[in-house]
């Protein structure tokens, strides 16, 4: 039965363009009403991802499918049943913001105005200015507005945050928790650690266009290093051959150490010694970008 | 001199960024004089044919679609180019100035680059007195070079005549550099500033054709009269570079004013609010496609209606000269196979056909911009599936140009049959409008086929055009080979008004023109959307 709750699956998805290779073999799946994250560094390919997935780019090798439906063979199945917020909306200089949400909602296949009416509220947005007098945050708006009132079944987000202000930041973590309770699935590609380790069930962690993790906050944290600090009196504690610690410090009867993998070769070791104190700190969701994207130089 | 600090920066900015696209208008202007000036004696070998063509400004379509004409007893290879096509080179100049005046001024702002230019120690008036400058330095390469290189070209070209011949151009071309300068300040959006500037240049043609062809004390008040006042290679004129100094001083001073008034940016009608829904009409992708062509539609259609009624005012000068000259109405009847009325009818309806092709083209095209701006993937990331979008903007542009060729045509008809009292000739002019309708459709088609599978090499429609334009309006006066003429959809329309209708050659170029869409449509398909 599992297979009927996919919503979303990438198949050894390949893009690349001319000798570039944006996406390298992507492969990850989406269950009904998870919300995954998408990280990575500027030019991982999150975006490239999003585009396959809506059908606007074809993949040079490989398949993503929505529901079954193959995205780029047949993007209006699809599209009937996701709603999309790209990462900066480019407004028609002309139409008013209301109308350019009653033609999105329109073209998504329907909505319901009372909805429509709602978010106009809660995101404090005027919809009667012409497109080109919005801020970046209102155009913003607009993309978020149009594509929660269509109660799509799935939620694709690109950035979606970019431009909002603090307090319109907190609103949209609450329509994010609404979504999720509605059963909606939400993909949210982000650089707001903050907003994926509220929001998020599972992260996918893209670089150089390859997956180099995909689970959720807790795996993560455990395949990680975490850091170990003890004090101990008497001989200190030998981690010369003890597998997995690293950045071993010294300092008089205080000892700090990376630790990655399974601490059982590590608390053998410590025993040896004399330990009058330890404490074990997971690393913040920062770290953990820090050791997946910081490792090499990241190209633009 | 505050309001000027950056100016020379941004002009070597503006170059480095143009120096693709001015040495093609360069190149394209100037190769296309040269081409001309080698080819004229070939086809006109001996002093008669040369004096044959010279008689022929003695017609008011002659004076309508070229010009008074001068130095017609002695109509040498020079006045014999310079008279033929001054008129034309004038209008490729001034919509080259329009182009890239619009681009660097308004377009920038538009786009909100400007905004950082004018965040740095940019002064107030350095973006337009840079964009004018280039623009100004590009005529005067153009002017230099054709005073060098034409007497190398031609035979019994002299230096003076062809420094008389791109100073001439140069005069109109820096006109409407000023003129869009002014049209920019005017509007937020780029589009409708080049569209102001071209109404004004459409206005000027017309001022001129009517000066041309009944008050001649009317061709002075237009600039594209100036150039062939300038009579190069007959008696050289120079008070039209007076009058194009004073009027373009006039008019920079012009934009300097509004440009001090205004905001960064805006325009000088503020926008208002507007309706929170969309209206159903605007909630689907036809609507919507219909939408943002529907003020090109209207202003082509009023522009198209003006120049047929223009047209049409002055069937009775061609009657009036029919009756006066009926040796050579002989002649050139027996020649065409109609009668005068219906040849010059005939090339009325098909110049209108041409000029239709300027909204046709541009509305296609709207595709492409709206992918270039990011606006498609918006609406593709809805349920919309792609051959419908694209289709709706081909749709309304298939319509609206049939609608402006008709509308033009039904103005250009009421007065022909007005004039001669003969309401038949508002049908014939009308089938003949009908026959050209698929001829347009090809260009769209084309927009279409290019946009799909070739968007980078989307210009080759607008090429298409040109040859298009070139061999209707020049074919005769170039004496071009029937292969050349059959390569422009124009001409596989039958004849009308006079020739024979086939239904045929309608029905096969409008099969053609659905065979493009429907390439277009599948190519598009097949291919990556571009991202901003």
């Amino acid at each position: 039965m599992a297979e009927n709750n996919e919503v979303l699956r990438f198949d050894n998805v390949t893009k690349r363009f001319g000798e570039t290779i944006a996406l390298d073999s992507l492969s990850m799946t989406l269950e009904r009403g998870e919300v995954v994250g998408l990280l990575g560094p500027n030019g991982a390919g999150k975006t490239t991802a999003l585009r396959i997935l809506l059908g606007l780019i074809k993949p040079t090798e490989g398949q993503a499918t929505v529901y079954g439906f193959d995205t780029w063979l047949q993007p209006v199945q699809v599209h009937q049943r996701l709603a999309y917020v790209p990462s900066e909306f480019n407004v028609w200089p002309n139409l008013t913001g209301g109308q350019i949400l009653d033609l999105l909602g329109a073209l998504y296949g329907g909505y319901d105005p009372d909805i429509r009416e709602q978010y106009i509220e809660r995101f404090n947005f005027d919809p009667n200015k012409k497109g080109r007098t919005y801020s970046k945050g209102n155009r913003q708006k607009i993309a978020l507005i149009a594509a929660l009132m269509t109660r799509a079944d799935l939620l694709v987000m690109d950035e979606p945050t970019a431009g909002l202000d603090p307090l319109l930041e907190q609103e949209f973590q609450t329509v994010l928790r609404e979504a999720k309770s509605r059963g909606q699935t939400i993909l949210l590609s982000s650089h707001v650690l903050s907003e994926v380790e509220v929001a998020c069930d599972r992260v996918a962690i893209l670089r150089n266009g390859r997956l180099v993790e995909y689970g959720t906050l807790q795996d993560l944290r455990h395949l990680s290093a975490r850091t170990v600090e003890a004090t101990y009196r008497g001989d200190p504690p030998d981690f010369a051959d003890v597998t997995g610690v690293e950045d071993v410090v010294f300092e008089n009867g205080h000892v700090r150490l990376q630790v990655t993998g399974s601490t059982d070769p590590l608390i053998k070791a410590m025993a040896k010694s004399e330990i009058t104190g330890i404490q074990v700190r997971e690393p913040t969701l920062e770290e953990l970008f820090h050791s997946y994207y910081g490792e090499e130089p990241v190209d633009g | 001199m505050n309001e000027f600090k950056g100016t020379s920066t941004l002009i070597r900015f503006m170059l480095r960024r143009d120096r693709v696209r001015i040495p093609l208008w360069i190149a394209g202007i100037v190769g296309f004089v040269l081409l001309f000036a080698a080819a004229v004696p070939g086809i006109y070998p001996t002093e008669a044919d040369r004096q044959a063509r010279a008689d022929l400004w003695d017609t008011p379509i002659a004076n309508l679609m070229r010009g008074p004409g001068y130095g017609l007893d002695d109509y040498t290879f020079g006045v014999m180019i310079a008279a033929e096509i001054m008129l034309y080179i004038a209008i490729a100049a001034a919509l080259m100035s329009i182009f890239l005046i619009v681009r660097h001024t308004r377009r920038e702002e538009e786009t909100g680059r400007l905004e950082l230019i004018r965040s740095s120690v940019v002064g107030k008036y350095a973006q337009s007195t840079a964009a004018f400058t280039v623009v100004v330095l590009a005529h005067l390469v153009i002017a230099a070079l054709l005073a060098l290189l034409l007497p190398l070209v031609g035979e019994d070209l002299a230096f003076g005549g062809s420094l008389a011949f791109g100073i001439g151009i140069a005069v109109a071309g820096i006109v409407f550099a000023g003129v869009a300068l002014v049209t920019a300040q005017l509007s937020e959006f780029g589009r409708t500033a080049s569209s102001m500037a071209a109404v004004i240049l459409a206005g000027a043609f017309l001022i001129r054709a009517v000066g041309d062809v009944q008050w001649h004390i009317l061709s002075w008040f237009s600039p594209l009269a100036w150039p062939q006042e300038m009579r190069p290679f007959f008696d050289e004129r120079w008070l039209p570079v007076l009058l194009g100094v004073v009027l373009t001083g006039l008019l920079v001073l012009g934009a300097f004013a509004l440009n001090r008034v205004r905001d960064v940016a805006a325009g000088v009608v503020r926008p208002r609010p507007g309706p929170a829904n969309a209206s159903d009409s605007l909630s689907n992708p036809f609507g919507f496609a219909f939408r943002q062509l529907r003020g090109s539609l209207i202003g082509w259609s009023a522009g198209v209606i003006v120049l047929g009624a223009t047209f049409g005012s002055t069937v009775g000068e061609i009657s009036d000269w029919a009756a006066e000259n009926p040796g050579l109405t002989e002649l050139l009847e027996a020649f065409e196979g109609v009668t005068v009325l219906e040849s010059f009818l005939g090339f009325l309806v098909m110049a209108m056909a041409l000029i239709t092709a300027g909204f046709a083209i541009p509305a296609a095209l709207r595709a492409r911009s709206e992918e270039n701006e990011g606006h498609a993937e918006s609406l593709l990331a809805t349920a919309l599936a792609r051959s419908r979008w694209l289709g709706s903007y081909l749709l309304v542009a298939l319509l609206g140009s049939a609608f402006v060729l008709l509308s033009g045509s039904a103005a250009l008809g009421v007065l022909a049959a007005i004039d001669q009292n003969d309401g038949g000739l508002f049908l014939q002019i009308m089938g003949a409008a009908l026959a050209y309708i698929p001829a347009i459709w090809i260009l769209i088609g084309l927009a279409g086929l290019l946009f799909g599978a070739l968007p980078r090499a989307i210009v080759v429609v607008w090429i298409a055009f040109l040859y298009a334009f070139v061999v209707g309006i020049f074919g005769d006066l170039l004496n071009l080979p029937s292969w050349m003429f059959s390569l422009s959809p124009y001409e596989h329309v039958p004849d009308l008004p006079g020739g024979e209708f086939t239904v045929l050659s309608v029905v096969l170029l409008t099969l053609v023109a659905l065979a493009l869409i429907v390439a277009g449509l599948i190519s598009f398909g097949n291919r990556d959307l571009q991202s901003v």
